[in-house]
Formats: C-alpha cells, structure tokens, sequence
C-alpha cells in the first residue's frame, strides 16, 4: 500500500525526517529523490565534459553537439559503470568490499567521480562553481548527517 | 522477428539473451538513483534500433486508439517501451532483492475469490508486468501458478526465462509453452480439474496454436480458444486478471468479474464464442485505459503483421 510518510535513502533528509519524528530507515523507493540525484549526478558529469570537449567552440557548434554529447556521455557510462565493478571485483579478489554489494561499492566510486568533476566545475567560476558548490555541500552535509545518525543509533536509539 | 542466423550475433537480437543478462547485471550493480536516466537511455536505444518492435507498438495503438495521428503514436510507442523496460527492471530487482512492491488492487473482491478457487483460469495480456504478478499472487496467498507462455525463439533466453521465473515465484510459478499441442491441453485440463491455477495471456496468438477471429476495436483480430475451451470442459471460471505498474515501484492488481462458460444446446464453438466475446470486451476496456503498458509487441491485426 502507498506510504503517506515520505521515506529517503540518504543520510541528509533521514536525519530530517527523524527530527521531525518520522521513519529515518533507509529505502529506494523515493521517486523524487531517486531522480534528483540521479539528475544532479548525470548533470555533473554533462558540465563537466562540456567544459572540457566544447567550451572552445563557437555558441551554435556548442548547440548542435549537445545531443552527440549526451549520447556520449551515457556510453561513456556504461563504460564506467563496467570498470567499476571489475575494480569492485579486484578489490574483493584482494580481501576488500567482502560485505559491501555490488550497487553500494559502485555508489561509493560513483560519488567520487562525481565529487572530482564538482571540485573541476567550482575553479571554473560562474554559474558553474555554484553548481560544482551545491554538489560539495550536499555530500559534506550528507557525511555529517550520516555520521550523526550512526552516533544516534550507537548510543541506543533506533532509526524510527 | 527473425534473429540473426550467426550464434555470435543472435546474443545481441532484440529477444536474444545479451539484454537479458546484462539487465540482471545492471540491475545488481547501478546504484538506484542513475536506473531512471539509464533506463530511459536504454528505451530510446530500442525505439530507434528495434525497428520491428516499433512498428508493432505503433500498428497496436493505432488499433487501440483510432484516430490520433501516427506522430502521435510513436511517442506513444516510446512511452509504452519505457514503461515495458521499467516492468523488467522491476521484475529483475524482485528476483535478485525479494523487496516487497507497494501495490494496490482494484477488483478485490474477485482476487479474494480467485485466492480460494478449486480450479480456475487466469487470462490476461502482455500488458504491466505478468511475471512479477505471478510471483506476487503465489507468494501473498501461497499458491502455485502454472504460467503458460509462447515459446522464446532463442534457446538460451528461453532457459534464462525459465530460471529467472523460478527464482522470481520462489518455486511456485511452473511454466508451460503454447507449443507442446495436444499433450500441454491435456495437461492444463488435468492441473485445474486437481485444483490449481493456470495463468493464460489472451491477446494474441502464436502460429499453430487454437484460434478464432473475434472482435476487438472494430476489427477482426485472432485470438487464442484454448484458454476458453479449457473454462467450457473443465467448468472452471476465468478471471481476466492484469498487473499493470501505477508509479514507481508501484504496481496495481486489476482483477475483473470472472467469466463462467456454460455448456448449452449449442455447439461448443458458439459456447465458446460467447466467453471469447465477454473477454474482448474486458480486454478492449483495459487496453483503452492501460494502453502505455500494452506489451504485446508484435502486430496482432494479421493486416499489420503481413505489412
């Protein structure tokens, strides 16, 4: 049955909803959250190779790239995504990620990669180190939240 | 459609088992946040290179929906495939996590009866998501399902089927295919006069396989007799039944009234004509209302199919 409550994975808005008395277990089934990170994490990477590949051209070659780019973009994600999991793979190989499954592990790499291209679009200036900024402080803050709500649970309380 | 002759290449056919395995791996290994835009990436890739598909969805909702322009049935045809990849995603994520889907049921009534039925058919259409329904319907009221299914053209998708919907129903959904001929009727005749369930798609018919022309939408379109003459020899209700997605890992059961067949002093195609035509007219109401999770990808006008 539909949840009235709303539910999130990460650490931030589950530290919220617990200070306001809500359920602050983690799940995937939040629509709203699931797109916006995934948006602002596809949109990253999108500035940050435009920046690199098109930022030399002219406004209307920049214009009818967009398109090519994308497309490059999510086969360069595919790429990625494949890399990560034979380094997932290596690093299991060599005693490490025992416990962690394939999607947290991927999670983690993705969120650095992404990280790396924010710190890029924040000494770019303009428009763009705002958004590479936003990025930085969101996961700074998502940090904190989850370093406070494992001090929460240690100290006896429960997640709900 | 055809696959291509080479072994090699048959893997990467839009029904050859490449797709399907790397949908498993995918769905194990991309966090859940970048599945929407990878998804819908991967919807726009079949849209433009599966041709064949396409042009079916197309044909298909120009049946469904007379009337509105071609232009406007491709993006339909675009939505419809992202809809049909978020219900094999979500199929593949039950089978690999077992997380429970929120649902909700319309028809309650009729899936309470069906819950208790000593014998009985369910018919529905490749619309939402059939296998995860299965599974779900085994698993809340702790009942086996015997699925039939139109066979897979490629042996190696069709074991991958078979597994995936073992593990997906936990053991309790049995898969039979359309083309085992006399030997499968008397099966499924023997499986529900023993009590069970069998679950039928009615929307479209396989070569070789029993049918009768009927009318959906106006037109004449072939479908299936089997599941009809199994109801009218075995006297066991159908229930058209269809598990269609409502949002984001969100599902809804649409059970509709059962469909009995009487044997009376006419002959046993009129009888059955009589189930077939109740049953076209279930299928034309919910097509009209769920035609974005219409999956059944291939032409069913025999105009269409010839084109």
């Amino acid at each position: 049955m539909p949840n009235a409550e709303p539910t999130f994975y990460f650490s931030l808005p589950r530290l919220v909803v617990r200070a306001r008395g809500g359920n602050a277990t983690p799940v995937e089934t939040n629509w709203l959250e699931t797109n916006i990170v995934g948006a602002a994490v596809f949109g990253i990477a999108f500035l940050f190779a435009a920046r690199w590949l098109l930022a030399s051209l002219a406004g209307w070659q920049q214009l009818l790239l967009l398109l090519p780019l994308a497309i490059l973009l999510w086969l360069g994600w595919l790429a990625v995504l494949y890399l990560n999991a034979l380094l997932v793979r290596l690093a299991r190989a060599l005693g490490g990620l025992r416990r962690t499954p394939d999607d947290r592990a991927q999670s983690f790499l993705i969120g650095l990669m992404t990280t790396v291209f924010a710190f890029d679009l924040l000494r770019s200036g303009g428009w763009l180190a705002f958004i590479g900024g936003l990025w930085v402080a969101a996961v700074l803050l998502n940090l904190l939240a989850a370093a406070v709500l494992a001090f929460l649970l240690r100290h006896g309380s429960s997640p709900a | 459609m055809s696959l291509p002759a080479s072994s090699s290449l048959r893997r990467f056919a839009t029904r050859g088992i490449f797709w399907r395995e790397y949908l498993d791996w995918a769905v194990r290994n991309v966090p859940f946040y970048l599945q929407p835009i990878l998804i819908f990436c991967m919807s726009a890739f079949f849209f433009f290179f599966a041709g064949s598909v396409r042009r079916a969805a197309v044909a298909n909702l120009s049946l469904a929906l007379p009337g509105s322009s071609s232009w406007m049935n491709h993006l339909r045809a675009f939505r419809t495939l992202l809809n049909f990849a978020w219900t094999i995603r979500d199929a593949a994520h039950f089978r690999f996590a077992k997380n429970e889907f929120a649902y909700e049921i319309e028809g309650a009534e009729y899936l309470d009866q069906l819950a208790v039925a000593r014998g009985a058919i369910v018919l529905t259409a490749h619309m939402g998501s059939y296998d995860l329904g299965a599974a779900i319907f085994a698993q809340k009221f702790q009942r086996e399902i015997r699925m039939v299914r139109a066979p897979e053209a490629d042996a190696d998708t069709a074991r991958h089927v078979q597994t995936s919907l073992g593990e997906t129903g936990d053991g309790a959904v049995k898969v039979s295919y359309s083309t085992s001929g006399a030997l499968l009727s008397f099966d499924l005749l023997s499986a529900v006069r023993d009590g069970e369930i069998v679950s039928i798609q009615g929307d479209r018919v396989i070569p070789g396989v029993a049918s009768a022309e009927m009318e959906l939408f106006g037109e004449r379109v072939p479908l299936p007799t089997g599941p009809f003459t199994l109801a009218l020899v075995a006297q066991v209700p159908i229930y058209p039944l269809f598990f269609v997605r409502a949002g984001y890992r969100r599902y809804r059961i649409v059970t509709r009234a059962p469909i009995w067949l009487r044997r009376t002093e006419r002959t046993r195609d009129e009888d059955v004509a009589t189930g077939m035509a109740t049953w076209c007219d279930v299928l034309e109401a919910t097509i009209t209302e769920y035609w974005h999770q219409w999956f059944a990808l291939v032409p069913i006008l025999p105009a269409h199919a010839k084109r």
